[in-house]
């Protein structure tokens, strides 16, 4: 059935058009760990998801408005008034490394030299 | 006494509140549900016996004080990616594993100020990506109708279990056929309300313009209860709007004449399922012999949809798990799964420097144009009906190297998510044993019509005999 769906759609692609710099690129950028194998059909099955998008050729979306929102977003004004937050002990419980009340992160600068 | 786990939320209310039975016998009957069949169907990540026997007592007593509230005592399981104040929230990622949340989602929160029992957390695709529930660092969810076949998602563990009767209902969340697929592979009710009617407040979030919560129940009246409970404005959600919630259970009425129900040529795909198309198509008739009337009409084709919601969904995956740093709480970005990191990955490409117009920029005007179609047709009907999926429950293990699997599913939802509508899953019949699903599809904030729609053709056909 997903054969007979991908098919009607033309998903299926040998064509690569995500540059493999531009995949190296996107690995570093999002901070995720790749395997050999995954690099590889990752690659790939970005580059079908992409090429999906060529219906939109289909469309003229000349002067057509981008919609980022279904429905009427308007900016909602609410009173300045201080509520209940979490105290820094319910903050901090999930965090797997804390020091004197904070979290602690992984250098941020570090030695160049 | 006959198994309590079978009972509808409106049966248990009624029993519940002229003590036949007690919230404690209740919760236990879903409990032994849950003990007996959860090794071969594995809908839950989490069960909460403790806390759920313990809520079911303070039920009790309130009960035994005269105290009626809509879910007073009634087990409601959750989908995993709803926080729960002090109990394990997992999105059925490894990310999260051992993240116990410090405050409540506020549909949690509605669901106990309306007494619910929270009886567990449901198994889903891990952070809501997927249509099949296998992408689960859990384990995938099996189908109750047929343990070898997959129950949907990304909402599969609720579908799941209401479908097992291991709960008297659930609440799942969509945000392009997560509600309404599982239901329709399952064989229950799932109701998708409009974006906004439901707070999105912490709920593990996918793309922030489409998440829409909701219930999965085993009748329509279920959940109109259910949503009735969970639905309006809330000062943490700015995309909820300040409209009154109508009390949907009141004004359920099954009279449909006058309806106008539109069919869209384009979503009964000749490449769908053998036997879906027709299926659905007679259960419109139904719906006609009770006074609607049908109306042929023509939608944008679904594959927009698809690549639309590809794009858009993408692009706020990216932005969403971004803040998954393992500093704060739960684990490092090391845990994503594959299907994780695909979607992060294209969202980040799609949304980059050099891509953006060609990809993002794009993907809004095309959903500019799906919206504009839906509001087209809903000047000429008032309901939109068709196939929920283009085929039943299918094997576990297909979605092995299909990086689509979920949008190829979801081909027939997507189109009306992107436009932010409200639609409900209702079981139509079995096609070789396995339950098919239509879809009715309302504008924006008609949920009393949809659920009207629906109540319509439950209260005149018994699905269950219908047979192919």
């Amino acid at each position: 059935m997903i054969k007979i769906l991908s098919d009607k759609l033309h998903i299926m692609t040998t064509k690569q058009v995500i540059t493999d710099a531009d995949f190296a690129k996107l690995v570093k950028m999002t901070k995720l760990t790749l395997s050999d194998e995954e690099k590889v059909s990752i690659h790939s099955q970005l580059d079908e998801a992409l090429k999906e998008v060529e219906v939109f050729d289909e469309l003229d979306l000349k002067n057509v408005v981008p919609l980022s929102h279904p429905g009427s977003l308007q900016n909602i004004m609410r009173e300045d008034v201080v509520i209940d937050s979490f105290t820094q002990d319910e903050a901090l419980s999930n965090a797997n490394a804390k020091h004197n009340g904070f979290f602690m992160v992984s250098g941020v600068l570090e030695d160049q030299t | 006494m006959s198994d309590l786990s079978l009972l509808t939320v409106e049966e248990s209310r009624k029993k519940l509140d002229a003590k036949e039975i007690s919230s404690v016998e209740l919760t236990t009957a879903c409990l032994d549900s849950i003990a007996k069949q959860e090794p071969d169907l594995h809908a839950f990540v989490t069960v909460l016996s403790e806390q759920a026997l313990s809520s079911a007592k303070v039920a009790d007593q309130s009960i035994a004080k005269g105290e009626s509230l809509p879910l007073l005592g009634i087990p409601i399981s959750i989908k995993d990616n709803f926080l729960t104040k002090g109990a394990r929230t997992t999105a059925s990622s490894k990310v999260l594993d051992g993240f116990i949340p410090p405050f409540d989602a506020t549909v949690v929160r509605k669901l106990k100020e309306a007494g619910a029992v929270i009886i567990g957390k449901n198994n889903m695709d891990a952070w809501a990506h997927g249509s099949s529930t296998e992408t689960s660092d859990y384990g995938p969810t099996h189908n109750p109708w047929d343990l070898s076949k997959l129950p949907g998602g990304s909402s599969g563990g609720t579908a799941a279990a209401v479908s097992a009767n291991e709960v008297i209902g659930g609440i799942g969340s969509e945000t392009a056929g997560s509600i309404r697929q599982p239901a329709s592979w399952c064989g229950v009710i799932g109701f998708k309300p409009t974006y906004g009617r439901v707070s999105r407040y912490g709920v593990v979030a996918m793309e922030a313009s489409l998440d829409s919560p909701g219930p999965l129940s085993k009748t329509v009246r279920d959940s109109a209860i259910m949503l009735g409970v969970i639905a309006g404005h809330d000062v943490l959600d700015a995309t909820t709007p300040d409209i009154a919630v109508p009390n949907y259970l009141k004004d359920l009425n099954s009279n449909i004449k006058g309806l106008r129900i539109g069919l869209p040529k384009e979503y009964f795909m000749k490449e769908s399922q053998a036997g879906i198309n027709d299926m659905v198509m007679k259960s419109a008739k139904q719906l006609e012999s009770l006074g609607a009337t049908l109306v042929e009409v023509n939608l944008m084709d679904p594959k927009f949809g698809i690549a639309d919601y590809t794009i858009i969904q993408r692009a706020g995956v990216s932005s969403n798990l971004s803040r998954y740093d393992g500093v704060r709480y739960g684990n490092d970005r090391t845990y994503f799964g594959k299907e994780a990191k695909r979607r992060v990955m294209l969202g980040s490409y799609a949304l980059s420097s050099g891509y953006y117009d060609a990809y993002y920029k794009r993907a809004q005007q095309v959903r500019m144009l799906l919206k504009q179609d839906f509001d087209r047709i809903f000047s000429q009907v008032d309901l939109i009906m068709s196939p929920t999926a283009p085929s039943t429950a299918l094997p576990i293990g297909s979605t092995l190297n299909e990086a689509m699997f979920g949008e190829l599913s979801d081909l027939l939802i997507e189109g009306s998510s992107l436009a932010g509508l409200t639609a409900v899953n209702i079981p139509v019949g079995l096609l070789s044993g396995l339950p098919v699903g239509a879809q009715i599809i309302g504008n924006h904030f008609q949920e009393q019509q949809v659920l009207n729609a629906a109540y319509a053709y439950e209260q005149k056909v018994n699905w269950k005999e219908i047979k192919a």
